[in-house]
């Protein structure tokens, strides 16, 4: 999978390829909005990360045309403004997702997966996952073959995790995934926790595994080996 | 009072002490002229009085006693001198005193020492000195009234540029860039009035929006370091060679630089709103947004265990923007729910003009007129920001709306009304 990274500040754009070359994406980057034409111009890529504050021009104006030629690449608009008006007419341009700065790497590698698979799969992908099975169209999950009944919190968690294997899953970023602006109006700590802990047990009743490691009090990780 | 009715009064009040000084003095002094030219044809009647006696010293002096104007009394002494003065006289019908004026001196005849009193009587020319005071008096009052208008027209004319400034400064609004602008005028004061005034006005706004586009660029700016710090600590934590030691202190690290982060994002919130940077208004029902945003809480809720009361449910339409409304929404059930108590309430009442949510809770530890204020919290030690009110409470005032915060038998309330303006 080949992702194109336009950002022009090198610290923020080294790190995001670093962590995504780490999950096994060919990552390409460029730093203007002319060297992002160049290179979309020659290569043909599966997600697009646009950082939409450019020094050399407004980034909304590529997705437009990026879509016209390739509609299957993933377009996720980057901004450091949050601002609503930007996002609204980045999505009705015809990009895929919105993600504003500062954000979490774990949450960008969950929103890059759930943009190929709905672009390529249709959403219709299963997610396999040690004895784990997720289809993420029917919101359906199946642990060794036998459906397991999630709250639409619990779903959205897992997801979370599958899509981020064995990394550290940090309790702020869980708790931005699953409630988005509401995170910081509710003290939500309490509640992942509680949430987690009914996913593991029922994850384990099941499987008879327990996927669900917590770390340092940082956050979890999702894990197959460890029994 | 205006300056220039007070001006005027305390004008015309001292000229009217002043008239009637005037008044009094010109009395007296033709009281004094009518006086001094009775006594001069006194003189000259005492003199022909004298010269007729010394013509013929055989006159007998009795045949003046009954005449009116002369006063004839035989004294022992001989009297010296002469004495002019008033005196009241009994008229003919003997009703009234008429004023007269008296001249007295001695004469001597056929040995016989005589007192002699002239009469004059100022009745008529008392009259005339009455016309003529009550003719000042009224030229004084004709004088005052024209002054009065006249001033009253100059002083208008003379300060009308001090008004308009005087209007400009009441229009001025900090935020707005009206252009501070002054009518020229010749008076050398008022010019220097509107030039320093300018100067002030125009720094002030300066100021101000230096200030806030510092504010508002330094958290911008602060953005993409922030995630930077965030994405590196958060690739750290990956590493699980780490140290327990090492990974608390990161963890520590992460933990505040995501509080910086949310802090940064929720005053650069604050300052857009301040700035007016979400135009668009619709009309929505703060009310059903209420329900949406409840139902996306709605797992939250449960595992607080708290129970959600719908009390009179009826439209709050208001007109704002779409994406501010959701903001305002969240703070507040936020804050219901976070400052709830496991198992407690929630109570939802909307109204035609006022919508309110009140949760159960622990009274406020902070002063509820600091309510709204930035950085107030309930207790330092949680994550939040201490800006959730802060924010709903601008979001409300720059809508139309009012936040208003009551506590009632150990019930917190938060209400939503229209503001009358």
């Amino acid at each position: 999978m080949k992702i194109l990274i336009v950002e022009d500040e090198l610290n923020l754009r080294t790190t995001i390829a670093g962590f995504l070359e780490e999950e096994g994406y060919g990552c390409e980057q460029a730093n203007s909005l002319e060297n992002a034409k160049e290179k979309l111009y020659l290569y043909e890529y599966d997600c697009l990360l646009l950082d939409i504050g450019l020094p050399d021009g407004n980034g909304l104006d590529l997705i437009k045309e990026l879509k016209k030629e390739h509609p299957e690449t993933g377009i996720i608009i980057v901004s450091a403004k949050n601002s609503l008006d930007d996002k609204i007419s980045g999505l009705d341009l015809g990009a895929d997702d919105y993600i504003s700065k500062p954000f979490n790497l774990t949450e960008l590698n969950s929103r890059i997966k759930s943009v190929y698979r709905r672009l390529k799969f249709g959403g219709k992908k299963e997610l396999v996952f040690d004895k784990l099975r997720i289809i993420p169209e029917y919101r359906q999950v199946l642990v060794s073959d036998e459906p397991v009944v999630l709250t639409k919190k619990e779903f959205d968690l897992l997801l979370f995790f599958i899509s981020n294997p064995k990394r550290v899953l940090t309790k702020e970023s869980i708790a931005e995934h699953l409630w988005g602006d509401f995170a910081d109006q509710a003290d939500s700590f309490d509640f992942i926790y509680s949430q987690i802990k009914n996913l593991r047990r029922k994850l384990h009743e099941k499987s008879g595994i327990d996927y669900i490691q917590n770390v340092y009090g940082t956050g979890y990780t999702f894990n197959a080996e460890v029994s | 009072m205006k300056l220039q009715t007070k001006i005027n009064i305390r004008f015309l009040s001292l000229l009217l002490v002043v008239f009637l000084a005037a008044g009094i003095v010109l009395y007296f002094l033709l009281g004094l002229a009518v006086n001094h030219s009775f006594d001069n044809s006194l003189r000259d009647r005492s003199k022909t009085f004298k010269e007729s006696l010394s013509l013929h010293s055989s006159v007998d002096l009795t045949r003046y006693v009954n005449d009116k104007s002369i006063i004839l009394k035989p004294v022992e002494q001989k009297i010296a001198g002469k004495i002019y003065k008033d005196t009241l006289i009994a008229d003919r019908s003997e009703t009234d005193m008429d004023n007269y004026r008296e001249m007295v001196f001695g004469v001597t005849s056929n040995s016989q020492n005589y007192q002699v009193t002239l009469l004059l009587s100022k009745y008529e020319t008392e009259d005339l000195v009455a016309l003529i005071f009550y003719f000042m008096l009224g030229f004084f009052a004709f004088i005052v009234l024209i002054l009065f208008f006249l001033n009253r027209w100059l002083s208008s004319s003379m300060w009308t540029p001090f008004y308009k400034t005087l209007d400009q400064l009441n229009t001025f609004t900090i935020d707005r860039k009206n252009n501070v602008d002054f009518k020229s005028t010749d008076v050398y004061e008022f010019e220097q009035l509107n030039l320093s005034l300018k100067t002030m006005m125009l720094k002030i706004q300066t100021d101000y929006y230096n200030l806030k586009e510092f504010t508002e660029n330094a958290s911008h700016e602060i953005q993409t370091p922030i995630a930077i710090i965030k994405s590196k600590l958060e690739n750290v934590l990956q590493d699980k060679t780490l140290a327990t030691k090492q990974y608390e202190q990161i963890r520590l690290v992460y933990e505040s630089a995501n509080r910086l982060s949310k802090l940064n994002e929720a005053l650069l919130l604050l300052s857009k709103i301040e700035n007016q940077q979400f135009p668009d208004s619709v009309e929505l029902d703060l009310n059903e947004l209420a329900g949406q945003r409840l139902e996306f809480i709605e797992e939250l809720i449960e595992y607080k265990k708290i129970e959600i009361k719908l009390a009179t449910q009826q439209p709050f339409i208001v007109k704002m923007n779409g994406y501010l409304a959701e903001i305002l929404m969240n703070n507040l059930l936020g804050n219901a729910v976070k400052h709830n108590r496991q198992g407690g309430q929630i109570t939802i009442t909307s109204t035609i003009d006022q919508f309110m949510i009140s949760n159960t809770g622990s009274p406020l530890s902070i002063d509820p007129g600091k309510l709204f204020q930035r950085f107030q919290k309930q207790n330092t030690g949680n994550e939040s920001t201490g800006l959730g009110l802060a924010i709903a409470s601008e979001i409300c005032n720059k809508s139309g709306l009012t936040l208003q915060y009551r506590y009632q038998d150990g019930i917190h309330n938060l209400i939503v009304s229209k503001s009358t303006l």
